[in-house]
């Protein structure tokens, strides 16, 4: 497949959805279905037992006689990925009932939040209000503790009407004994699967139409101990046979282990070819004609199949319409075991990769990849995994390449340079500098022995990204210089990531017109290849410019469009990057003045976002927070917090340019008239830092605000060194930073930047100074309404604009200017809550429960839902709901009045 | 060679006794049928990591597990072969 086709969707294998086909000749087993009629009045229902007990059979025939509808999932190695696991399960939900829970889109931008879809899923079982059986199969093959947490999670937190039966044969980490002491558990184990003598009896004589003496049956119970593929496998080696009772008598004086006894009668009886066929079909794990065909030389897969299911060869049906099976775990194993024993390694591998073959024909890339392993072709694996790396590490879904990597080894691995930079892009996920470095280490090391211009130019660009994270931007530059050069021109996704990169840096260094060129490149060009990801990136990278460029209206608009589609596409539950997108227009509605809608915004935000999964985007978060909390409730102190959490974020990251924009913030918001802070000792401070009056002082660049060396960052200082009487120091800067900011045509900075003249100006008592930065100001920030640059002005300062804009006639813009409550006490006086009376003597409110404490405790601190949900261990809806409970005990409509409320009334 | 002299030898029993075809896929244990039904499989195991496997292996095959047994510390020095 070439580099530049479409991604690939994912697929899931509606297969695993089925609930396997009985044999007709099951054998009715009334007093275990009665236990399953039991578990399915409660929580959960567990049958645990080794392999070969008959646990599958049991429930699917269970299901068939009662006819009782139930929800189906296969569980397989495959689904250790939490998310794969969850879409199984909501598909199979949904094929009960369709309009339970939206799906769970595996191609979405970024994967699901496990625990949010959980709650959804519940909330609508509950809401469904029907009876529904959960069937997950063979559950031991999920190992991940993390899938085990969320099973636990979703058990305990299900309600009445759903009914879990688990089959596994290991006893899964879940909360089991606290289940058994409250009765919620109905457990069938070994003991219980046991076949008796009446079902032993019954199985020989109905099921498998052979009646054996009361003897021969004894001897059989006590050989095989009732176990159920011991039976299975006595039965076919007994069809056909004349001597029934002397090969029963054989079997139960021998020692062999009863399958490999058994196995040998079987495939000894069996013609060589269709042994040989049994044999080789074995090492797959689902078998369809064109693989069969692929296997078996010179049949027809389709008859071959029906044969071996017909003649009760251990397959089991995986639909309705005899296409695909399965062999039955353990009797699969066991053939393995004799092909594996009775060729040749090599032709073993052969055969492994003839099916990687016809399964990568059929576009069963999962299947094929895992065949492509096993039979050593590692060529034909690193090939299916790279067809779809790129779009998995744009859409973070970091499990899913980690898992594959790992499958390769170490030793092969190593030799594989394209594979290691993937592994480094997974790795530098979390930000941390070791990880990152160990991985560029390992596949530059690779790179030495098996040279790869195109992969080299890859690592580059990795090294690039790095580097512009560490704010290192001319390292950053001359890397993605020196990636271009090589890069892979058919290789969009990397080409989207070289352009993004560089759009920033243009920002970063005042070329709006350059980065502009780089979005609308890249916009088109993921238009093309329909690239939704890039395409909303492009847009979103527009309205932030727009924004830098003091045009919020525009900004508003682009982002409000986006708005439509997103929820279009994902509903009530938009992607983690859309909360920066909410970011964004918090910040164009702030700088507009208009509070309430960007009070909003940053509560949606709050509502998607989980910072500790990508720092950088949540230290833009707690900063747009940390700004509408000074302007909400400057002396709540909700500003620190918010401050304090993104400190609290990036403290094990490599990220020291958000440590210097989070400072950068704290002193603004200190010298802000509103905040009751006093500047003196923290503006002292951070003049003290070495280095930090030098205008390559490092600034974050990663998400372009204005606060790159040349803007915010260095308006802050000078206001800064006017707080501490450096005023021609302070000046100077000033100067430097409107210069710039006008040639660059950012209009929000220029306003900044001549308010800060205007302070200083005021400091030294040069009122004509003070009056032509004042009207520089109006002027500039009139067009599109600039007010936050204002706030937090001296009281003298605001009224000058005022003045000013209203002579010039500036209406709109002196009217916000009049009506921004510019001291904290008429903030406090504009609220509608908190106003007059003292704590004490408010009116009692409803007492908050002990949960709906700790989860305000925990969003004071500035945590969003989802990380507030994290510590607590429930879903973000539940923090969601909790919270609403709070808003209505305490008379508020958001989380941050709720903690100002809250602190009032001496609650935290 | 020297983690295999280095690693501790284990025995694990377990239920019936077991043609050559099995016996080869319990490798490197080797196996030895006991009277009375019952096979002890002994070796060296490189770690917990290849113990796990091959009760694993065990687990996949259905066969019955009835005792496991370190029989040596890791460093082995002097101790005589089982």
């Amino acid at each position: 497949m070439a580099p530049d086709d479409p991604p690939r969707p994912r697929r899931l294998l509606r297969t695993k959805l089925f609930v396997p086909r009985v044999r007709a000749q099951c054998v009715p087993r009334p007093r275990l279905h009665a236990r399953l009629d039991q578990g399915a009045a409660t929580r959960l229902t567990l049958v645990c037992a080794a392999a070969g007990w008959g646990k599958t059979t049991l429930v699917t025939d269970w299901l068939t006689r009662t006819g009782r509808p139930a929800a189906w999932v296969s569980l397989d190695e495959a689904d250790a990925e939490s998310s794969r696991l969850l879409a199984y399960v909501v598909a199979a939900l949904r094929r009960l009932h369709p309009g339970l829970v939206p799906e769970v889109d595996l191609d979405a931008l970024e994967p699901a939040d496990p625990e949010l879809v959980i709650t959804e899923v519940l909330n609508g079982l509950a809401e469904w209000g029907q009876d529904t059986t959960l069937v997950l199969d063979d559950l031991h093959h999920i190992e991940s503790d993390c899938t085990h947490a969320l099973l636990a999670f979703f058990i305990d937190a299900a309600p009445p009407n759903l009914h879990v039966v688990i089959t596994t044969r290991v006893d899964p980490s879940l909360p089991l004994p606290r289940l058994r002491a409250r009765g919620e558990l109905v457990e069938i184990r070994a003991p219980d699967l046991r076949f008796s003598a009446d079902e032993m009896q019954a199985f020989f004589a109905d099921a498998m139409g052979l009646p054996l003496p009361e003897a021969a049956l004894r001897q059989l119970a006590t050989r095989t101990e009732g176990w159920a593929a011991g039976l299975q496998m006595a039965a076919l080696s007994l069809r056909g046979r004349d001597d029934v009772e002397a090969f029963i008598e054989g079997f139960a004086g021998s020692h062999r282990f009863v399958l490999d006894y058994l196995m040998e009668e079987v495939l000894a009886k069996m013609p060589v070819r269709r042994r040989q066929a049994l044999l080789r079909l074995s090492i797959l794990r689902e078998l369809s004609a064109p693989v069969v065909d692929a296997l078996v030389e010179g049949g027809d897969g389709q008859a071959i199949l029906e044969g071996l299911e017909a003649e009760n060869l251990f397959l089991v049906a995986l639909d309705d319409t005899r296409r695909t099976y399965r062999f039955h775990h353990l009797f699969g194993t066991l053939l393995q075991h004799e092909l594996a024993g009775s060729i040749a390694a090599e032709e073993l591998a052969g055969l492994h990769v003839r099916a990687a073959q016809a399964l990568e024909r059929l576009e069963a890339w999962d299947e094929a990849f895992h065949h492509a392993i096993e039979g050593g072709d590692f060529d034909r694996a690193q090939r299916l995994l790279l067809a779809d790396a790129d779009m998995m590490i744009i859409r973070r879904a970091h499990e899913w390449i980690s898992v594959r990597l790992d499958r390769f080894g170490a030793e092969e691995l190593a030799r594989r340079p394209a594979l290691l930079v993937k592994q480094a892009w997974v790795r530098s996920a979390n930000q941390r500098r070791q990880d990152t470095r160990r991985a560029v280490a390992e596949a530059k090391e690779a790179l030495r022995r098996f040279p790869d211009p195109a992969v080299s130019a890859e690592l580059l660009l990795f090294e690039a990204v790095q580097a512009q994270g560490c704010d290192d931007i001319e390292r950053a530059r001359a890397l993605m210089d020196e990636a271009e050069r090589d890069l892979d021109p058919d290789n969009a996704l990397m080409r989207s990531v070289l352009i993004m990169h560089r759009a920033f840096d243009h920002v970063a260094s005042d070329r709006f017109d350059e980065a502009s060129a780089e979005a609308a490149t890249l916009a088109a060009e993921a238009a093309r290849v329909g690239d939704d990801f890039t395409t909303m990136w492009a847009r979103w990278f527009g309205a932030q410019m727009a924004l830098l460029q003091g045009r919020p209206r525009e900004t508003i608009q682009i982002m409000e469009s986006m708005i439509p589609p997103l929820r279009a596409r994902f509903g009530a539950r938009p992607p983690q990057s859309a909360g920066i997108g909410f970011v964004t227009l918090t910040l164009a509605h702030h700088a507009r003045g208009e509070l309430e809608p960007a009070i909003e915004w940053v509560e949606r935000a709050l509502d998607v976002m989980d910072p500790r999964l990508d720092p950088g985007s949540g230290c833009a978060l707690v900063l747009a927070q940390a700004e509408l909390e000074v302007a909400r409730d400057p002396e709540g102190g909700g500003w620190k917090e918010a401050l304090a959490h993104g400190e609290r974020l990036i403290a094990d990251t490599d990220m020291p340019g958000f440590a210097g924009r989070l400072q950068v913030h704290r002193v603004r918001h200190t010298l802000d008239v509103r905040t009751p802070d006093d500047p003196e000792p923290v503006v002292r401070r951070w003049l003290a830092v070495p280095g930090i009056l030098d205008d390559d002082h490092p600034v974050h660049l990663g998400v372009p605000y204005a606060t790159s060396r040349t803007g915010f960052a260095r308006v802050v200082l000078a206001r800064s060194l006017a707080f501490v009487g450096q005023l021609a120091r302070a000046r100077e800067i000033a100067e430097d930073a409107l210069s710039r900011a006008q040639r660059a045509g950012r209009k929000l900075c220029e306003v900044e930047a001549q308010m800060a003249l205007a302070d200083v100006a005021m400091r030294s008592g040069d009122d004509r100074a003070r009056q032509i930065a004042i009207a520089g100001a109006v002027e500039a920030a009139a067009g599109e309404r600039l007010v936050s640059p204002f706030f937090g002005h001296a009281d003298v300062l605001v009224d000058a604009a005022l003045a000013h804009a209203r002579a010039r006639g500036h209406t709109s813009l002196a009217g916000y200017l009049a009506g921004y409550p510019r001291t904290r006490h008429e903030v406090a006086a504009a609220r509608p809550r908190g106003r007059g009376p003292t704590p004490r003597a408010m009116p009692a409110v409803e007492p908050l429960s002990e949960r709906e404490l700790e989860v305000l405790a925990l969003v004071s601190e500035g945590m969003s839902n989802a990380e507030v949900g994290r510590s607590l261990f429930v879903a973000p809806s539940t923090v969601k709901k909790h919270l609403e409970h709070v808003y209505d005990k305490l008379g508020v409509r958001r989380r941050t009045q709720a903690v100002a409320r809250a602190r009032e009334l001496g609650l935290l | 060679m020297s983690t295999a002299v280095c690693s501790p030898i284990y025995e694990i029993v377990v239920q019936g006794h077991f043609g050559p075809r099995w016996c080869e896929r319990f490798a490197p244990l080797a196996a030895h049928a006991v009277d009375g039904g019952t096979t002890v499989l002994r070796g060296r195991i490189a770690d917990q990591a290849a113990l796990h496997g091959v009760l694993r292996n065990l687990e996949r095959t259905g066969v019955v597990l009835l005792s496991l047994a370190c029989l040596d510390e890791p460093s082995g020095v002097g101790r005589a072969r089982v």
